[in-house]
């Protein structure tokens, strides 16, 4: 691939070089420039997963210091030099709050710098009397004058590959790798001993310095530098370029930088020569001055990962095809996994009536490829109260989410079948699914921070007597009635979140993890109060536990799930204690 | 008590504080239905003011028609925008869905260019602009009292709505915990679409209203919608009593540093503030703490 990318890259170079175009070269160059620039975006966004939309602020901040340098009569070399140490400055400084913020709100801080920068260009502007911007002299970098054309070309294609190889020699080497665990899973990687701060600053500033390089290049290149360049949508176009181009993808942000650089005047020639086109030549102007705005619109709803990402699935899933590994191939980033029919297995199933849940050959298939649940067969019985053990990453709660059509809005796969109540309901969504009766208690975020408890129950349009059985069921309930979500107990939560699936009136009721963090004399009062809803309303009841005790007292039937797989099934009263423990749960 | 300039700055002030805390309001509602930053809304705005002027000027409608069809075009447009994007982003990661949000906003500013071309449309006089009432001797006007009204009322009843109803509780669940919600059966589909048809309207109100103050200029609207940042990040981005302070705040900044700077320091000045805000409280004023760090 990387070859492959190189070889196109010298070969595009050398035929715009012979072909010596001052039109072609003069949209090269800038393509170039504007290229630089998304890589140093790249750099923070695609690494070190951090984001920004100030691109246009540290553009300026290259262009100016570039234009007030050569004014002091600075060779070129050193002026570029300032630009990149200057933009480093000021990426320091905005990087700083980012250390501490989440995503968007690093976003905001480099769109404020946006409008800091171009006020003080502004200022600037009107301070030195240039109010049409500083105007440059063309560069001489030894013995070479460089204008517009071929010159200035090769000089970007210089700095061009120079930037590829030097950043991807970085990637690859301890930096790259501690930038990658940042962005992967930052709790992690502080824990391996990599410093976030460290490492968010060091990939901020760097970007920042580059990002500026480039500002300081356009600024020889059209020499003239105003502040009306460095616009919002300016900054906006770098953000689109690497988003097109597949965000941590080289070769895929250049040619994201070629495509929103060169469309407008693709558009432009295209409609030029269309024969009856007086509409479109009215509006080109205007059209193109918003087709980065489309293009990326489309490429987010149809090719959310970019040319980039792109490539790299085909690649996948041709390389897996080789391998005969069809079952695996990457799904797509966005939109629901696909639905592919299955008939249920031919398996005889025990006598009895029909059961009300019956999963055949389930599995989740993460997008990292991992297999979370392999292959499992599962049921639950009218009035029956069945159990699922396993230790931590067992499969058990990707499980019961793939049950619940947790699976439907995220980049997982989930196939094999799921028949409740007569229905398929795999690719049913947690709403669909719950509308059906399927209610679950999940394991995590149980209970709405912001709502109270009374809030809670008519959420979900208890009566005024189911709300009383509620509160008689959990007396510490009617003692936080209008106390929010976010300030009760562990097991307050465990008791609010088990009374709100109870007032659902579910036909199969779905517990994950009933026992998680709470004493045991709480975990003892939920599991008899679970018990006697079962025992009077006959609901099914599927726990998924990590405490066997608990969960053997409450359930009829015990599946032990391990690796992904149903490793031991049967009634929970022949699961001897040995057949725990050679289940390797026990310990 | 406040005669002459200082009165009428007041008044400027009230009037712009309210505008700002109105598109503030829908930001907030929005974010937190849907953790969407939204960029379009300065669009938005921008779209009701042609809507509205459309209709007035060039179709000779009343102004409460050319008005009420502003707001419910608008409206429309947000719950549009969500069934034909944004519902299709679900479960992509956030950033991804804020560009979307430029995408969105730079393809709305090129159909309004293509609708409306690139000129400054100036609306009449609709209501005549003497001053009516002098509380403390600050002057208002009629557009100036409609305006504080209207804002008022649609903040008002968003308040009470969400405070109140089961559409509100059912709004509040999903925007504390969208997945919860969806287990419990609420169709968060649909409240999303709600939250951006509320984004909607109020971007709209307060595009019409800056519109008939000065004039449907889209460079000059959009940039004030913009505004909507630092308003919601002083005020707290989860917090719709944050929105209402951010926008007076804001409001403030903006009318003192026009007095005393010149109107070029407004954006500067303001964002300053927003970078100093992240520095020392990101969470805002009054925004909850969970959801700023990392």
């Amino acid at each position: 691939m990387v070859v492959f990318g190189w070889v196109l890259f010298a070969a595009t170079t050398v035929w715009l070089f012979a072909e010596n175009s001052t039109f072609h070269l003069y949209v090269a160059g800038l393509t170039i420039i504007y290229a630089i620039s998304a890589l140093g975006l790249d750099w923070v966004q695609g690494r070190a997963g951090q984001v920004s939309i100030g691109s246009a602020g540290f553009m300026a901040v290259g262009a100016y210091v570039t234009a007030l340098s050569a004014r002091q009569g600075l060779p070129p070399l050193l002026c570029l030099a300032f630009a990149c140490i200057g933009g480093a400055v000021v990426g320091l400084i905005v990087g700083l709050p980012a250390l501490r913020l989440r995503h968007l709100y690093l976003a905001l801080a480099t769109l404020a710098l946006n409008f800091i920068v171009n006020a003080s260009s502004v200022e600037l502007e009107t301070a030195t009397k240039q109010n049409a911007g500083f105007t440059m002299v063309a560069p001489t970098v030894g013995p070479w004058t460089l204008t517009y054309g071929r010159s200035y070309f090769i000089a970007l294609v210089v700095v061009l590959a120079l930037v590829i190889v030097l950043s991807r020699r970085l990637y690859r080497r301890a930096p790259g790798r501690a930038w990658l665990a940042i962005k992967e899973n930052q709790m992690a990687a502080s824990v391996m001993g990599i410093n976030p701060t460290r490492w968010k600053l060091s990939a901020f500033i760097g970007s920042s310095a580059v990002i500026s390089l480039s500002g300081g290049l356009l600024a020889y290149y059209t020499l003239v530098v105003s502040s009306e360049t460095y616009t919002l949508s300016f900054a906006i176009t770098f953000v689109v370029m690497v988003i097109i181009g597949g965000v941590g993808s080289t070769g895929g942000v250049i040619v994201g930088a070629l495509i929103v650089t060169a469309s407008p005047y693709v558009l432009s020639a295209l409609t030029a020569s269309l024969p009856f086109s007086s509409w479109m030549t009215t509006n080109v102007y205007y059209i193109n001055s918003g087709l980065y705005g489309i293009v990326v619109l489309l490429f987010l709803l149809y090719q959310p990962l970019g040319i980039g990402g792109g490539i790299e699935n085909l690649r996948t899933s041709v390389i897996r095809r080789l391998e005969g590994r069809t079952a695996a191939t990457a799904p797509a980033a966005v939109g629901p996994v696909s639905v592919t029919e299955r008939a249920p297995a031919a398996e005889v199933s025990p006598p009895g009536e029909e059961p009300v849940l019956r999963a055949r050959d389930l599995r989740v298939v993460y997008r990292s490829g991992a297999v979370a649940v392999d292959g499992i067969d599962l049921e639950v019985r009218q009035r029956q109260v069945v159990a699922l053990l396993g230790r931590n990453g067992a499969g058990k709660t990707s499980t019961l989410r793939s049950l619940s059509g947790f699976f439907v809005s995220e980049a997982v796969r989930v196939t094999g079948s799921v028949q409740f109540g007569g229905r398929e309901i795999r690719s049913m969504s947690p709403v669909a699914t719950s509308k059906l009766g399927l209610v679950m208690v999940p394991e995590r975020e149980k209970v709405f921070p912001n709502l109270t408890v009374i809030e809670h129950l008519r959420m979900v349009r208890a009566t005024k007597d189911s709300i009383d059985e509620v509160m008689d069921l959990f007396p510490p309930l009617r003692l936080r009635a209008t106390s929010p979500g976010g300030l009760l107990s562990g097991g307050e939560r465990q008791m609010l979140a088990l009374g709100v699936a109870f007032c659902m009136r579910p036909s199969l009721l779905l517990i994950d993890e009933l026992s998680l963090g709470l004493a045991p004399g709480a975990i003892e009062r939920l599991a008899a109060a679970v018990r006697d809803y079962h025992e009077r309303t006959g609901v099914p009841v599927l726990l998924v536990e990590q405490n066997i005790g608990a969960a053997l007292e409450l359930a009829d039937y015990t599946y032990i799930i391990e690796g992904g797989k149903i490793e031991r099934k049967g009634p929970s009263d022949e699961m001897s204690r040995e057949a725990l423990i050679a289940s390797s749960l026990g310990a | 008590m406040f005669d002459g300039i200082v009165g009428h700055v007041i008044a400027e002030t009230l009037v712009l504080g309210t505008l700002y805390a109105v598109v503030g309001v829908g930001f907030v509602i929005l974010f937190r239905s849907t953790g969407i930053v939204n960029f379009a809304q300065g669009t938005f705005m921008v779209l009701g003011a042609y809507v509205f002027y459309t209709l007035y000027v060039e179709a000779h409608q009343g102004f409460l028609v050319s008005l009420v069809v502003a707001l419910v075009a608008i409206t429309l447009l947000g719950a549009v925008v969500n069934t034909l994007l944004f519902r299709r982003l679900i479960g992509a990661d956030l950033f991804i869905v804020v560009v979307a949000t430029m995408g969105l906003s730079l393809t709305l500013q090129t159909v309004a260019l293509i609708i409306w071309g690139p000129d400054v449309r100036v609306l009449p006089h609709i209501l005549p602009s003497e001053t009516v009432v002098q509380p403390l001797g600050i002057p208002f006007n009629r557009l100036d009292l409609l305006t504080i009204a209207a804002g008022v009322v649609l903040v008002g009843t968003l308040i009470l709505v969400l405070r109140r109803s089961r559409l509100g509780l059912a709004m509040r669940a999903v925007a504390d915990s969208t997945l919860l919600a969806a287990l419990q059966r609420v169709n968060v589909p649909f409240y999303s679409g709600l939250a951006w048809a509320i984004s909607g309207l109020c971007s709209a109100l307060a595009g019409v209203a800056l519109a008939m103050r000065t004039a449907v200029d889209p460079t000059n609207i959009s940039s004030l919608g913009l505004l909507i940042f630092p308003v919601v990040i002083i005020g707290g981005v989860d917090s719709i009593g944050g929105a209402l302070v951010g926008g007076l705040i804001v409001a403030v900044i903006q009318e003192l540093t026009n007095l005393y700077l010149g109107g070029s320091w407004v954006n500067p000045i303001a964002y300053g503030l927003l970078l100093l805000m992240l520095l020392v409280k990101p969470r805002g004023l009054f925004g909850s703490q969970e959801i700023v760090r990392v």
